[in-house]
């Protein structure tokens, strides 16, 4: 595994924070969401150097553990009602130009870089789709999970598993 | 006899204002005299001054919730805060790692909520900028001496340019466009002398790239014509000017920084191939990052076929891919939101304030794009610099109760 969790504890203290049941705490709840989206993402990160085989007669094929976190996170988008209240929808849309932003800074930085090492020696980069293609999973991991996460028992639900999850990886017996 | 309350309340009103000017014109020293002091550089003039009001809040914390509250910054830049402690998971090196969030966290919290404290009417505000023009008038000042007269060693700023030129940018342009603004014909000149000096004073692309892009958005925003002109005027003629005069050190001249090679003539600069190794990070770290303050302990790894020069200067940063590369995606899209949500601000006190609000809003808002594109010629978040972003949001902040205020009335 590439990453190694240093100090797991303040990671597993996070999710704990994320778990607890805050009621008519709207900025607690939030940034209960953003720890467990994090969380989400680290757990995702960590994960994704391992790899499943599927193969069948005449193939087979390699994939990555983090698509499989990925897809299973993105569950949660079906366990919310499409309605939001206003002040989170504001807020839904105030990160998401966040994200934009990010993915714009990111993106023109990649074409800059590309030209720039081309010119010097003869190769852009062959990292960069690489790096755009975590960097997109994340925002499908925030577009399907944010909304989800406002259930107090999703965040409960969350907060425990991901406690438990990182708490094996770090200790080298989850994968 | 018991200590009335408003007399409490007017004596903690001076502390602030006090402490404020100290935070704000001592910025300019930057970490001036102690510069080889661990110590002073922990506890300079802004970051000794936000210490202090840390202090008081702790005094306060129990009879004036409320007020301590109403000063807070918004929920994105706490989001932000929390994404950068919790990467202190990834870290090896965890004394440095909480050092660097303890001293981030003070000034973005403390610092802002010193400035929101103080800001709370139109003078007091406007006595934020005086003390803001104070800052830029110093750091210019000496900055000038140092390239065209008397060649010291290094630029003003302490013999840092890509620090100075990440403190300079939002600085003059948040204090150009409050003069250029301003009635009257010398308040436009004066404006022209500061932004003209702070352009001559550059000695990076950073610097200039980020005072040009603030005064665009300024002649955007702005409504007097007299104003437009006299910035395209004060500006393209110091830009020229940068140019044409040689700088007493060779190594301010501007012209040095422009340059996409290294002085081998083979090789692109490393500053470029740093850049480079931080995008490369994202692929394998994208969600953990390497822990705030720890980008040099990975960096390394990530160059691949690249080449390592070790020619890269100190502080010279692209502080949004290492915000990325440090604490992950997801603060990194914490500081997308931490800009979008203040440019909001700004921009709804600019539609809807009155002529007052809307000149100081404007000012903020240039000031703010000037930040976003100092940011990747350096990093906001240094100590020592971190509290001319945090100065921006506050003022943003200040800015948008005054116009609530005036839209309540």
């Amino acid at each position: 595994m590439d990453v190694t969790i240093e100090n797991p504890l303040i990671l597993i203290l996070g999710a704990v924070f994320s778990a607890i049941p805050f009621k008519n705490r709207y900025q607690l709840v939030v940034i209960q969401k953003l720890v467990l989206f994090y969380l989400a993402c680290v757990f995702v990160n960590l994960v994704s150097d391992e790899y499943f085989t599927i193969s069948a007669w005449w193939w087979s094929v390699n994939i990555s553990y983090g698509i499989l976190g990925v897809v299973f996170l993105s569950g949660i988008v079906f366990l919310k009602k499409k309605t939001m209240a206003n002040d989170e929808r504001q807020l839904y849309k105030e990160i998401l130009v966040g994200w934009w932003i990010v993915l714009g800074i990111i993106a023109i930085h990649m074409v800059a870089l590309f030209f720039i090492l081309k010119g010097f020696y003869g190769y852009g980069y062959e990292h960069d789709l690489k790096s755009m293609g975590a960097m997109c999973g994340c925002f499908v991991l925030f577009v399907c999970m944010w909304a989800g996460l406002s259930l107090m028992q999703v965040r409960l639900f969350l907060g425990i598993s991901l406690a438990v999850g990182i708490g094996l990886i770090a200790r080298g017996g989850l994968l | 006899m018991r200590y009335p309350a408003e007399l409490r309340d007017r004596h903690i009103e001076t502390c602030a204002n006090v402490l404020v000017g100290i935070a704000v014109v001592g910025s300019a020293f930057h970490f001036w005299p102690g510069e080889e002091s661990k110590i002073w550089q922990v506890f300079n003039f802004s970051n000794s001054a936000v210490f202090i009001w840390a202090i008081i809040l702790a005094l306060m914390v129990f009879k004036d919730k409320k007020k301590i509250v109403s000063s807070m910054p918004s929920i994105c830049v706490w989001g932000y805060l929390v994404i950068s402690m919790l990467s202190i998971a990834f870290t090896k090196d965890i004394g440095r790692s909480v050092g660097f969030n303890m001293k981030l966290t003070a000034i973005m919290v403390v610092g802002y909520n010193l400035i929101c404290f103080s800001g709370k009417s139109m003078p007091a505000i406007k006595r934020i900028y005086y003390f803001a023009t104070a800052a830029v008038l110093v750091s210019v000042g000496t900055a000038l001496v140092t390239k065209y007269w008397w060649p010291a060693n290094g630029l003003g700023f302490h013999g840092n340019i890509f620090k100075y030129g990440t403190y300079i940018g939002p600085m003059a342009v948040l204090c150009g466009a409050y003069w250029f603004d301003g009635k009257g014909i010398s308040k436009k000149l004066f404006a022209g002398v500061l932004i003209g000096g702070a352009v001559l004073s550059s000695a990076t692309v950073g610097a200039l790239a980020s005072i040009l892009a603030g005064m665009m958005v300024v002649t955007v925003v702005i409504k007097n014509t007299k104003a437009r002109l006299g910035i395209i005027v004060f500006v393209g003629l110091a830009v020229v000017l940068l140019f044409l005069l040689p700088a007493k050190n060779d190594g301010l001249s501007i012209a040095k920084d422009f340059k996409l090679t290294e002085a081998d003539g083979g090789n692109v600069r490393q500053r470029y191939i740093e850049w480079q190794a931080e995008l490369n990070l994202l692929e394998k770290r994208a969600g953990a990052g390497t822990a705030a303050g720890a980008i040099n302990d990975y960096r390394s790894e990530f160059y691949y076929r690249l080449v390592k020069l070790n020619t890269l200067k100190a502080f010279d940063l692209n502080g949004w891919l290492a915000c990325g590369a440090e604490i992950g995606v997801v603060g990194l899209m914490c500081l997308g939101w931490v800009f979008y949500s203040y440019g909001k601000k700004s921009w709804g006190a600019i539609v809807n304030g009155s002529n007052e609000v809307k000149r100081l809003a404007g000012a903020n808002l240039a000031a703010l794009i000037t930040a976003a594109v100092a940011n990747v010629f350096g990093c906001l978040m240094y100590n020592g610099i971190i509290i001319v972003f945090v100065l921006i949001l506050a003022m943003i902040g200040s800015v948008e109760k005054l116009w609530r205020r005036e839209d309540e009335i």
